[in-house]
């Protein structure tokens, strides 16, 4: 590998931990708490769309370590369901040349697969159903995060891939 | 955009819409029982509850609303069973100790509240 693109997945991974970093400074409103718009999800997903699959879980990894060391072990646990769901999917949905989703869907169904998996193992921790009260909020709100972040990465992708294979 | 973009945009919004209606914490058969120094004196079927009113149990005053049950405030010096604010779930109680009554919640057969 080249020192180039060892150095690309420093960035990569000290990008995430910046935007995990900051966007748990502030509480959102109408929002259980702890929720956030995940632009992180750029990152993951431009990694995979330059360096591959391998991106996504290495940034995932990353992000569920971080929660561990900041946050507790709730908040590693909500965070790697939350990962593993949202990783999946966006693997899943850029695998192949036959995309159902162009990056805008990419993003709001990463979202979406994020808040699922968060509120899942929420309501394994807590063992009440009642945390599902807060699905239709987050459904809305994973739209609107997700299509920010869509809009995003369709204006930085083909920028970043074609930066990627000049390295 | 392609038109699954679209597809999802509207299967997220239709699924936001279907848990709003149907994920109703209120939905189980939910009963308040009130007991006042250990013996039952009420026993409410939340979910029945049409329009709101308020009860005297034991000194307390409690307000019933459809699906719920709150302690109101101001009829006890500490006020312990107000901040226990609003009970909607099975499980849940909120006590008034200087009037010895305790509110308890039970039931919920189509378990809403029974977790994963």
């Amino acid at each position: 590998m080249k020192a180039r693109k060892i150095a690309l997945w420093g960035v990569m991974g000290a990008l995430t931990l910046a935007i995990c970093f900051l966007e748990n400074l502030w509480e959102l409103p109408f929002l259980p708490p702890g929720a956030r718009p995940g632009f992180s999800n750029i990152v993951t997903v431009l990694a995979a769309l330059t360096v591959g699959i391998g991106g996504i879980f290495y940034l995932t990894a990353l992000t569920v370590l971080f929660a561990l060391l900041t946050r507790g072990v709730t908040a590693c646990l909500m965070s790697l369901a939350g990962g593993i769901l949202s990783g999946g999917l966006t693997a899943l949905l850029l695998k192949g040349s036959r995309r159902p989703f162009s990056l805008f869907g990419v993003a709001i169904a990463g979202a979406c697969a994020h808040n699922a998996g968060q509120l899942a193992m929420a309501c394994f921790l807590t063992q009440t159903g009642a945390v599902w009260l807060y699905g239709p909020i987050l459904l809305v709100f994973s739209l609107i995060s997700g299509a920010i972040t869509g809009t995003i990465l369709r204006l930085a992708a083909p920028y970043c891939i074609k930066e990627y294979q000049k390295l | 955009m392609k038109t699954g973009d679209w597809i999802l945009i509207f299967a997220v919004l239709l699924a936001a819409a279907l848990l709003f209606l149907f994920a109703q914490p209120f939905s189980g058969a939910i009963k308040a029982t009130v007991f006042v120094n250990g013996r039952a004196v009420a026993e409410i079927d939340l979910a029945r509850v049409k329009t709101a009113y308020t009860m005297e149990a034991g000194g307390c005053v409690l307000q019933v609303e459809p699906g719920r049950i709150c302690f109101q405030r101001g009829h006890c010096p500490d006020q312990t069973c107000a901040e226990a604010g609003w009970l909607s779930r099975a499980g849940q109680t909120a006590a008034c100790l200087p009037n010895r009554t305790v509110v308890v919640l039970s039931g919920a057969p189509d378990g809403v509240t029974g977790g994963v």
